[in-house]
């Protein structure tokens, strides 16, 4: 039935168009004294241009630290240990501090779930906005990065950006610094931007505005997002393609629709299961059984066997990520559409 | 039905005094004023006993205080409280202390919720052992069994909080409100800070727990999933105020208030992509309000008449109350839907059998 | 039904002992001060004479350089002062009272401090207020202000210089107490603690007071580190103990008139002894302090 889903204005754009962001193989460890763990375990993904790619995932699963990584954010004792990064088609090593740094705020960008991570609390919003534009391109000059970032706030749906550019951010609500913290994001025009949970902690009403908002920038300005969430029903609201990840790695990936419509892997069937639905009057919900892997600490073979309610003696080894035909990768013995063996 | 417990006209303000420099300088023609804010302004609401009473809102609109007053952490500023019948204004020793007990709170945080200093046995085990409902001796018994009916083994009982995740102390906090022997939990986002599958299972626990001992909930999310999979009735809040109480069916398929279908509108859901445009505006500083209807900056079918004249909450029918001068033309939130958008039938939730619980037998 | 869950202690403080031993520093810190205290302890049994015995002192030893050996026939290892007094003696005895006193007034300036402190938090209101206004206003006086008003008007005496301590430093750990228990009581098993229907004294005493601890514990290190200081001074100025108990502030205040005719040891020796011990309360305390901080993230 999900195949006669109308196509929507989100879905038309170019399946074909280049390739914004590349990763593959991305592994990163934290090690100390005590631990060492793999918190991203060979991770990869490709996002094209003006497409949302949503990474989601509980707590543990490697999805904030996925976003960190590629953008060079990691802090020892936390490791990258391997893996590319390619934007707009050329490798990027995300170990070179210097490298990165021309990178980050310009090509690729980032938004936390918290906005105060990049507003600077002492300084007025057009100050950090000029800032964030002529650190990087030093030719423009104040009054045209003054006009960008006024019209970069306007984009995003903030009403009278001119007031709004001399306030301070403690002056704003939430909603509002976290469109600020999105405009910012926007000045130079980046191919991709990294958005780590950048809605989970505002009212329904800002949320659908928000989305709202980053779904036409997307689409008008061909960006690409990795919307890092662990939030189905944003996802299904948003993205374009989804990849789910589980104790730090890929577990499925593919199209939205197909993803959350026909789950292969028995994870997203039970995060699906797991959301509690508006539209249904109650009834039981069917939880995954079990509780989130600790990285430290992770099971043999297949990570969900533990967790699993179709475990096979074959999931004593752990599967390999396979690409399908279709497109949609799984890790799983059996993947859900496929015939029970009699 | 009886009511268990009984609010009227229920507030809460919250000032913030003048600092003794501000007194100086509006002496010398200064214009500094106290800021009052209503964080729960006339408040009227019963608890029904055996009913899950949801309360729903944003940031800010004092569904947390009201929580809290009905637990008897915080105290309200004016209106009365009765519980089976007694206003708990006037009750005193033991029978002030037999309400305290049976109104328990389950809290968002459970990294807060717990004292970091006790063990889950010594958490679970101080309040009833102190006020004798067991013994000493019978504790360790009790505690395991308090233990298993949240889920957990009684091996959690030598645990630290800070040895458990988060769904574990969250079933450990509840099991710390049961064993006093309440009778109505008060669940502030008791699943919000929980990951997907722990929160299912949580709810799914507290239904099995009310019927195990007989509870009332006030269950208060912004969570209109997790509301609308375990509520009787819900309770609408804006800005301190009650703007609809209705049955949670009749609420979801027709709401009465524009907010209401507002929330129910932007609500994500999983089935289907929305294409239009959201509801406009911030949700305004409860420090300075709107003058007449405190949702008409917002509110699409706004009138002259809702800028002025604050509506009050009036029953629309079908043990219904609402506050909306229009309620009654407040249309259901699929109508305005696109209609290429519009769930065609089947099209809700794809009609999938859960998966089974066994695994196919391999040869 | 299962066996009673036995109750073991988690290995909390072993961790913390290993979090602590991770800066040299503070480990030399608590080397440092464990050997001076058992220094202070076995005082008899280490130095060769009783300072204060004056039937040991003889003159005909004073002034003794370091390396000397004296009429009884030892060697004073860091020499002798004025009286014929062995210098390390001294020392050694005067470390006594000087932890004594220390220890004694910053533990009982701490129960003090911080039950008022705590009380304070717990009642808020009129109670806070009042408080807290005279902890301000106790603050707004320099400690050895407030210690030698105090020693003037009540006279010399052990028990006399504790109490001056005290009330120097009691107000402390009263803001430090309040602060540190207004941060808990806004956590939410605080307020479920009120909900389970928990008298006050528990809560104060069973949930309140273990969780603030830790940040009076901090000060505490700092505190007994500035009452020694404080009552060296006092002694130094001849205000603190009786002649008859002498700190490590009266060795090197005795030495001191000696330290231009070029006799330093009288004075260079207690002054290092006293600045090892400061010293090394210190570097403890500022390791608690790392390890405790609440911003700091586990």
């Amino acid at each position: 039935m999900s195949a006669q889903h109308p196509p929507s204005a989100g879905h038309t754009v170019a399946e074909t168009a280049p390739l914004a962001l590349e990763v593959r193989d991305l592994l990163t460890r934290f090690v100390t004294k005590r631990v060492a763990l793999t918190a991203v375990d060979g991770i990869s993904i490709a996002v094209r241009r003006g497409r949302i790619m949503a990474l989601v995932g509980e707590s543990g699963s490697g999805k904030s630290v996925t976003g960190l990584s590629i953008m060079g954010l990691i802090d020892p004792p936390g490791q990258i240990a391997g893996g590319e990064v390619r934007v707009g088609g050329q490798r990027f090593d995300v170990t070179d501090d210097r490298q990165m740094r021309r990178l980050r705020g310009n090509r690729l960008a980032m938004i936390f779930q918290d906005p105060m991570m990049t507003l600077n609390p002492v300084l007025r919003i057009s100050r950090q906005m000029t800032e964030a534009i002529t650190t990087h391109h030093p030719e423009v000059t104040r009054a045209e990065a003054r006009a960008r970032a006024h019209s970069a706030l306007a984009l995003v749906g903030i009403p009278s950006p001119r007031e709004r550019l001399d306030n301070f951010p403690h002056q704003l609500s939430g909603g509002m610094r976290q469109r600020v913290a999105i405009a910012t994001a926007l000045l130079n025009n980046p191919e991709v931007i990294i958005a780590d949970e950048p809605t989970t902690a505002l009212d329904v009403t800002i949320q659908s505005q928000i989305l709202y908002e980053v779904e036409r920038v997307c689409e008008t300005h061909g960006t690409a997002f990795v919307w890092i969430t662990h939030d189905l029903s944003v996802v299904a609201n948003l993205a374009h393609d989804v990849t789910v990840m589980y104790a730090g790695r890929i577990v499925e990936t593919g199209p939205v629709r197909d993803v959350l419509e026909n789950p292969l892997h028995p994870y997203t069937r039970g995060l699906i299961d797991s959301v509690p639905d508006i539209d249904i009057r109650k009834g039981k919900l069917i939880p995954i059984a079990g509780m989130t892997p600790q990285l430290a600490d992770l099971p043999q073979g297949c990570k969900f066997a533990p967790r699993c309610p179709l475990r096979v003696p074959e999931c004593a080894a752990e599967p390999p990520l396979v690409t399908r035909a279709d497109g949609r990768a799984v890790r799983c013995v059996r993947p859900l559409d496929t015939e029970p063996p009699r | 039905m009886t009511a268990l417990v009984e609010l009227s006209g229920i507030g809460r303000r919250f000032t913030r005094k003048l600092d003794v420099a501000a007194k100086i300088l509006n002496l010398l023609g200064g214009s500094y004023r106290e800021q009052v804010v209503h964080a729960v302004d006339g408040v009227d609401l019963s608890i029904s006993a055996g009913e899950v009473l949801a309360l729903v809102g944003e940031s800010g609109c004092g569904k947390s205080t009201l929580g809290r007053i009905v637990a008897g952490i915080l105290p309200s500023s004016s209106g009365t409280m009765s519980f089976r019948g007694r206003d708990v204004a006037a009750l005193a020793g033991t029978d002030r202390l037999a309400w305290v007990r049976s109104i328990q709170m389950v809290f968002q945080d459970p990294m807060t919720s717990l004292n970091p200093r006790k063990s889950v046995f010594e958490a679970i085990s101080e309040a009833p052992v102190y006020h004798r409902i067991f013994s000493r001796a019978e504790a360790p018994a009790k505690v395991a069994r308090l233990l298993s009916n949240v889920g957990l083994d009684p091996q959690f009982a030598n645990r630290m909080p800070h040895e458990l995740s988060g769904g574990q102390r969250q079933r450990v906090a509840i099991a710390q409100a049961l064993a006093v022997k309440p009778e109505v939990l008060v669940c502030d986002e008791a699943t919000s800070a929980l990951d997907v599958s722990i929160q299912a299972q949580i709810l799914n626990m507290f239904l099995e727990l009310k019927e195990e001992f007989g509870l009332t909930y006030l269950f208060i999310s912004h969570n209109l999933g997790a509301v609308r999979h375990v509520a009787d009735r819900v309770v609408i809040m804006y800005l301190g105020q009650v703007v609809e109480v209705a049955p949670a069916d009749d609420l979801f398929a027709t709401p009465h208030h524009p907010y209401t279908r507002a929330l129910l509108l932007e609500a994500p859901r999983l089935e289907r992509r929305r294409r239009f445009e959201p509801i406009r505006g911030e949700i305004p500083s409860p420090l300075d309000p709107p003058s007449g209807c405190y949702f008409h900056p917002r509110c699409p079918m706004a009138t002259d008449r809702c800028r002025t004249e604050r509506p009050i909450l009036r029953e629309t029918g079908g043990d219904r109350v609402a506050a909306c001068h229009y309620a009654e033309m407040v249309s259901p939130p699929d109508a305005l839907a696109p209609s290429s958008e519009a769930p065609e039938p089947g099209h809700m939730k794809p009609g999938r059998a859960p998966l089974s619980a066994e695994a196919p037998r391999s040869e | 039904m299962t066996a009673a869950p036995d109750i073991t202690r988690p290995p909390r403080l072993r961790r913390f002992a290993a979090d602590f031993v991770r800066s040299p520093i503070a480990v030399v810190g608590l080397v440092i001060f464990v050997t001076l205290c058992i220094m202070a302890a076995l005082a008899p049994l280490i130095s060769p004479q009783n300072p204060y015995d004056m039937m040991t002192l003889n003159l005909m030893d004073s002034r003794l350089r370091p390396g000397e050996v004296g009429s009884a026939g030892y060697v004073h290892l860091l020499g002798t002062d004025d009286q014929g007094r062995d210098i390390w003696s001294a020392i050694v005895y005067g470390l006594r009272i000087s932890l004594g006193v220390g220890l004694g007034a910053g533990g009982i300036a701490a129960v003090i401090g911080t039950s008022v402190g705590i009380f304070a938090a717990f009642r808020g209101g009129m109670v806070e207020t009042v408080l807290m206004r005279l902890v301000d206003f106790q603050l707004s006086f320099p400690a050895i202000l407030v210690a030698l008003i105090m020693l003037a008007v009540l006279g010399p005496g052990v028990d006399k210089v504790i109490f001056a301590l005290v009330i120097a430093q009691w107000a402390y750990f009263a803001r430090t107490a309040r602060s540190a228990a207004l941060v808990e009581s806004r956590r939410d098993y605080i307020a479920g603690a009120h909900s389970l229907g928990l008298g006050q004294w528990r809560i104060i005493f069973g949930h309140l007071l273990p969780n603030s601890v830790p940040a009076v514990m901090v000060i505490a290190a700092i505190q007994v580190a500035n009452a020694i200081l404080l009552e060296a001074t006092l002694s130094f100025l001849g205000m603190g103990l009786p002649v008859t108990e002498p700190s490590l502030g009266m060795v090197i205040s005795n030495g001191f008139q000696h330290i231009l005719s070029g006799r330093y040891w009288m004075t260079i020796y207690p002054g290092i002894a006293l600045v090892l011990l400061v010293l090394s309360l210190n570097l403890i305390g500022d390791r608690l302090r790392e390890l405790l901080d609440p911003r700091k993230v586990l």
